[in-house]
């Protein structure tokens, strides 16, 4: 990874988030993961997670859910995907 | 796409209901029954040669009743997914599949000894669906959200369909009461070279860049390499029509069709040789390696299509007409039909549990995708599958009665075990 996360993702500011790691499981285990997560995220909260690919099916799941997604494709065509629960 | 994607994307309206890849699917065991049928009425005659009429009823019957209806499903669900763009007009899709079964029950009919306006109405069911699901889909894939190697297979594979369909309508003409178009054989040459390098191996290839890595978290192939087998199977594609026109010109002593044939190999080693190497190396490097029947299917698929371009040298070599029978039954039930059959074990039970238990996950608890369909299913599938492929080459190259219809039988129970395997995992609802 050349940039840091925080270069990458402006957003998250001064927050470091852990990354979790879900590139060595396989479809759709990284979105039960993710949602799951996301199920406890408090209001302002940033979840930060490393995917094999970008999780395009994921999308319209993290919106009904009222969450904010950003995702940056790597070099290796895996994936960067920070969600923060806003409301 | 490097930079940071904000919120936006894929809304859920942008995904099609499951009940549209979902009822093209369910129709793949009805034309695996009417291979078998075939099959076990014709006997040995349908394996003789490929111009008997019932040879191109069973053809049509995979290729049409089995791998279309499969991978026509497949795009209604991939596009957008993929693509990043909807396919519009969705709501024909019943329609499209409709006149596809009716059309190809006419044809079969023709071809079995059916009268000649069971084909007419044959060519005309075919014309409108093909159209109805072209246009809606090549719009879709002509101005995509993401223009990555899988979208360029996926036009490659639309527009190989187009001028496939183009070219078989016109030769259907000659089963309805029209003569057949001047040089028939070289014409039948590129519909077959086009449709199966083309349009199945196209889409083929250009899926696997995606469910191989995402389903069995085997490497990503790098987009270089991508990139030059798209090339090369697109020069593949190309170069026969070039050889066909400038044949008089290049050669007095290979025949149009023969130059069609060398100018189509940069592509047939791509999709028989060097795809097939490449995922089965892949396959073997994955980060988890979790038993998993579909995936014996792609191993098995893959295996028997690096068997085809010696199969192809054959066909070139020897005059024996069983030859070129046994490269289409290797190539479409071997090869397309082991790999679509896979797909289907692995895809069905991924998007019933995306469709109907994502959008709970977390709220509630929800069953794993894997529990949707025990493995005991898929490896009944498997077994009969790889069993009537491998009598179907023992009864073209024995050229025995017997076992041609005993394939056929074996070809109706793969059709039971996977209609039943599709509907076991399609019932699946949240209580």
């Amino acid at each position: 990874m050349g940039k840091s996360v925080s270069d990458i993702f402006t957003v998250l500011g001064f927050e470091k988030p852990d990354i979790v790691d879900l590139r060595d499981l396989e479809a759709p285990e990284p979105m039960e993961k993710i949602l799951m997560s996301c199920s406890e995220l408090a209001v302002g909260d940033f979840f930060l997670a490393q995917l094999p690919h970008i999780p395009t099916p994921l999308f319209p799941h993290l919106e009904a859910r009222g969450l904010k997604w950003w995702v940056h494709e790597q070099e290796d065509q895996s994936a960067l995907l920070l969600i923060r629960r806003e409301q | 796409m490097n930079a940071v994607m904000p919120t936006g994307g894929l809304s859920l309206d942008q995904a099609p209901r499951l009940s549209i890849p979902a009822a093209f699917f369910l129709t793949l065991p009805a034309g695996i029954l009417a291979a078998g049928f075939i099959l076990m009425f014709t006997g040995s005659t349908a394996l003789i040669t490929p111009l008997m009429p019932q040879t191109l009823a069973l053809v049509h019957a995979a290729t049409l009743g089995v791998l279309a209806m499969g991978m026509i499903g497949a795009l209604y669900q991939m596009t957008p997914v993929i693509a990043g763009t909807p396919v519009p007009f969705t709501r024909i899709a019943p329609l499209v599949q409709a006149l596809l079964v009716v059309g190809l029950a006419g044809f079969i009919w023709r071809l079995l000894g059916g009268p000649i306006w069971s084909m007419s109405a044959a060519i005309f069911c075919f014309a409108i669906a093909f159209l109805a699901f072209l246009i809606p889909l090549g719009w879709a894939l002509l101005r995509p959200g993401t223009n990555n190697e899988t979208v360029q297979g996926m036009r490659l594979a639309i527009i190989s369909l187009m001028t496939v369909t183009l070219i078989g309508l016109v030769m259907a003409r000659g089963y309805s009461g029209h003569g057949f178009p001047d040089n028939r054989f070289l014409w039948m040459q590129i519909h077959l070279t086009l449709a199966l390098i083309g349009w199945v191996g196209g889409l083929i290839m250009s899926v696997s860049w995606q469910v191989i890595p995402m389903f069995y978290l085997a490497p990503v192939v790098s987009k270089t390499l991508m990139r030059l087998l798209f090339s090369l199977l697109l020069a593949g594609l190309v170069l026969p029509f070039v050889a066909i026109f400038a044949a008089q010109e290049v050669s007095d002593f290979l025949t149009p069709g023969q130059l069609a044939a060398i100018g189509a190999l940069p592509a047939a080693v791509v999709v028989w040789l060097l795809h097939p190497l490449l995922i089965l190396r892949n396959i073997s490097r994955r980060k988890r390696r979790r038993r998993d029947t579909s995936l014996m299917f792609w191993k098995a698929g893959l295996i028997i299509a690096l068997l085809l371009i010696p199969s192809a040298i054959l066909v070139f070599l020897l005059p024996d007409p069983r030859w070129q029978v046994l490269f289409g039954w290797l190539a479409i039930w071997g090869w397309a039909g082991m790999i679509m059959h896979g797909m289907l074990s692995r895809i069905v039970p991924f998007l019933v549990w995306f469709h109907r238990y994502s959008a709970r996950v977390g709220l509630e608890p929800v069953p794993s995708m894997r529990s949707l369909l025990p493995q005991r299913r898929i490896q009944i599938g498997l077994v009969l599958h790889l069993s009537s492929v491998i009598l179907g080459v023992a009864a073209i190259l024995i050229q025995q009665d017997m076992l041609a219809r005993l394939t056929g039988v074996i070809l109706a129970a793969t059709a039971i075990s996977l209609g039943s395997m599709l509907f076991h995992v399609l019932k699946r609802r949240p209580d």
